[in-house]
């Protein structure tokens, strides 16, 4: 199978185009179709879905076909984790806990390759980044962010 | 004459102190972002966002424009510096302007690509003040079946240029039409595709989206890479042209700003192609070719002044029918409906100090750009001595405070996040994400327009060829749609036929 596949990005392209637009076809199924006059909710969305998996199906087909032959480089894995988990951190912290911490988590997870190393950098890093973030967004123009989890005081 | 009278209401609106100072952020800030590779124009808006929340519409829109035409006007600059784009669309400057920096003439070719862009934005400016109301007006017939046409000419042409494959970015732009299907259905008020999630019932947060696709994806693929270290290759001896620089750069100069100029009206075409249509009709025009890649003058001056024109008259479709041209100008609409303005033909006639007070807004930010750009250039090269390390922290700060703050959700940031690892993904997939991210804003436009049109047509879907507008518009679609796939036909062979000779693995 891997043998065939030449373009291997539009190969997989076209594997993920088709993947969704059969989930979406088969999904819309749960809303009314409608006529072509008085269109439901399913319409729009399943004609979409079908035009998806054609495209996804040429896609796939030239990345079978196609005449270089092309491959996927190496995934970049800890960056993506990192980078993933400290916006995910943020996402969690920043309304009950406040903007402090979440820009401390989303700093140090986002600076994971030198935490170890330079410490010191990332310190710095995370304290001008929350000084200037506190500075703009909760003095300047007063968002609705507390700073530090209004527990504590 | 009445637009010399609205012009003139503009300028009483721009040259207001406060107005000159988002004015100057916006062009600065544009600059900034044009001249770091890592962090394009819409990144830099959607991490700008929140500050717009409190300012008037009018300051709000100024600075993000500023934002968008300063970070194409000085893509330029690290193109020739450097041999490395700022932008997609100065790409082709490199092919003559850094061998013009080499050859001792950066200053030059800087000079000459300052002053073109300056007076492409004037001459845009111009024909934005004269054409917008003409088109709001003439808009104010279009029917559903035209507004539809409308929409998929802008993404379809998105599409055409944006990538090699086809078949991939229509699928990319599909993917962002399903994607805005979520949330409530306008006729029916029935809730689709939000799997129990309440927070998507409104749509899918775009800017959630972009800053995922953009920001994020963008920042993790460059932490897989390793890190460049760049270092001015340059330097520049006198900033001024020569008697011979000018001469040769004039007729250039007109040239790539016509043809940007009307390039940038067609929704999603713009300023990617304009570049490189004028670099090529530079290279067919001149007296001894072969010079292109050696330090043309002509190959900075004509693409250089049509992007900025482009970039400008790009502005046209969205502020006079609210269908944004790009992945930038669909934050900018975001940002004026935060603001309450729903975008459309009416904006001229309800807000003109809106409307005329960003038009005339462009005209000095394109000033300022000029003062930024030539004598201020060894201080943006030295900013492009900033370590990467030290700035993609506060990229993914800022932008997670920016997703955070448009609606105070916090699910927006775990929508960025995913969209983060999409993003990686498309992207070594070959797959653009800017078509995706236009289609998602267009998308509950079209599915409203084209459901409206087969109402009033009873379910006939030849109304979209037999209203002669759509006809124009769809026929204009697939003509340019067409025009670019053999141009890509034609260049594919030269491209594969070296891959051919090695001996397929």
């Amino acid at each position: 199978m891997r043998a065939h596949i030449r373009d291997a990005r539009a190969f997989w392209a076209g594997v993920i185009f088709l993947a969704f637009g059969s989930f979406v076809v088969v999904h819309a199924h749960a809303y009314s179709m409608g006529t072509a006059t008085q269109m439901g909710p399913g319409y729009f969305p399943t004609l979409l879905g079908i035009v998806l998996l054609a495209l996804g199906a040429i896609s796939a087909w030239r990345g079978v076909r196609a005449g270089r032959r092309t491959i996927i480089g190496a995934w970049p894995l800890t960056p993506l984790l990192f980078v993933l988990a400290g916006v995910l951190a943020f996402a969690a912290l920043i309304t009950d806990w406040g903007l402090g911490p979440a820009v401390i988590a989303l700093v140090l997870l986002g600076c994971h390759e030198r935490l170890l190393r330079r410490p010191l950098e990332v310190a710095v890093i995370g304290a001008a980044l929350l000084a200037m973030a506190t500075g703009i967004f909760i003095y300047g123009i007063q968002l609705p962010i507390d700073l530090w989890p209004s527990s504590l005081w | 004459m009445e637009w010399l009278q609205n012009l003139s209401l503009g300028f009483s609106v721009a040259v207001s102190p406060l107005n000159l100072l988002y004015c100057l952020a916006g062009a600065a800030l544009g600059t900034l972002v044009g001249v770091l590779p890592g962090i394009g124009p819409v990144t830099a808006i959607a991490m700008l966002l929140p500050l717009t929340f409190k300012m008037p519409a009018v300051g709000a829109l100024i600075m993000l424009s500023g934002i968008y035409y300063g970070a194409h006007h000085a893509g330029s600059t690290t193109a020739i510096m450097l041999n490395m784009p700022g932008e997609p669309s100065s790409v082709v400057i490199c092919l003559d302007g850094h061998p013009m920096a080499r050859g001792g003439r950066a200053g030059a070719a800087l000079c000459i690509s300052a002053f073109g862009s300056f007076f492409a934005g004037c001459v845009s400016v111009l024909i934005i003040a004269t054409l917008s109301p003409l088109l709001a007006q003439a808009s104010l017939a279009f029917g559903p079946a035209e507004y539809a046409a409308m929409i998929v000419m802008a993404l379809v042409t998105a599409s055409v240029l944006s990538s090699n494959s086809l078949a991939t970015t229509m699928g990319m732009t599909v993917i962002g039409l399903l994607l805005g299907c979520v949330g409530t259905d306008v006729t029916t008020g029935e809730m689709r595709f939000t799997f129990g999630f309440n927070q998507v019932a409104d749509g899918v947060n775009f800017v959630a989206v972009a800053v995922g696709l953009f920001a994020f994806g963008e920042i993790i693929i460059n932490l897989g890479a390793p890190e460049r270290r760049v270092m001015p290759s340059a330097r520049i001896a006198s900033l001024l042209p020569t008697r011979a620089d000018l001469g040769a750069s004039w007729r250039p100069v007109l040239r790539g700003t016509a043809l940007g100029a009307a390039f940038g009206i067609l929704p999603g075409t713009g300023p990617l192609l304009s570049s490189f249509a004028a670099y090529a009709l530079e290279r067919r025009l001149a007296r001894d070719p072969s010079r292109f890649g050696q330090g043309a003058i002509e190959g900075v001056a004509g693409p250089e002044s049509a992007n900025n024109a482009a970039a400008l008259t790009h502005f046209i479709p969205m502020l006079t029918l609210g269908i944004p041209a790009g992945a930038a100008m669909a934050l900018m609409l975001g940002a004026l409906q935060i603001q309450g303005i729903s975008p459309g033909p009416q904006v001229i006639e309800s807000h003109p100090d809106l409307f005329w007070g960003v038009v005339a807004s462009m005209w000095i930010g394109n000033l300022m750009l000029l003062v930024l750009n030539l004598p201020m250039v060894g201080l943006w090269i030295r900013l492009l001595m900033i370590p990467y390390r030290l700035l993609y922290p506060a990229i993914l700060v800022f932008c997670c405070i920016g997703v955070y703050s448009v609606s105070n959700s916090a699910f927006d940031v775990v929508l960025a996040g995913i969209f983060g690892v999409v993003g990686v993904v498309f992207r070594k997939l070959d797959c653009s994400p800017a078509p995706l991210v236009l289609a998602l804003v267009l998308a509950p436009m079209l599915e409203e327009n084209f459901r409206r049109a087969m109402l009033i047509s009873r379910g006939d879907p030849t109304v979209f060829v037999t209203h002669p507008v759509s006809l124009a518009i769809l026929v204009l679609t697939v003509l340019l749609a067409a025009f670019f796939l053999r141009r890509q036909a034609a260049d594919a062979p030269l491209a594969s036929g070296s891959d051919h000779s090695k001996p397929a693995t």
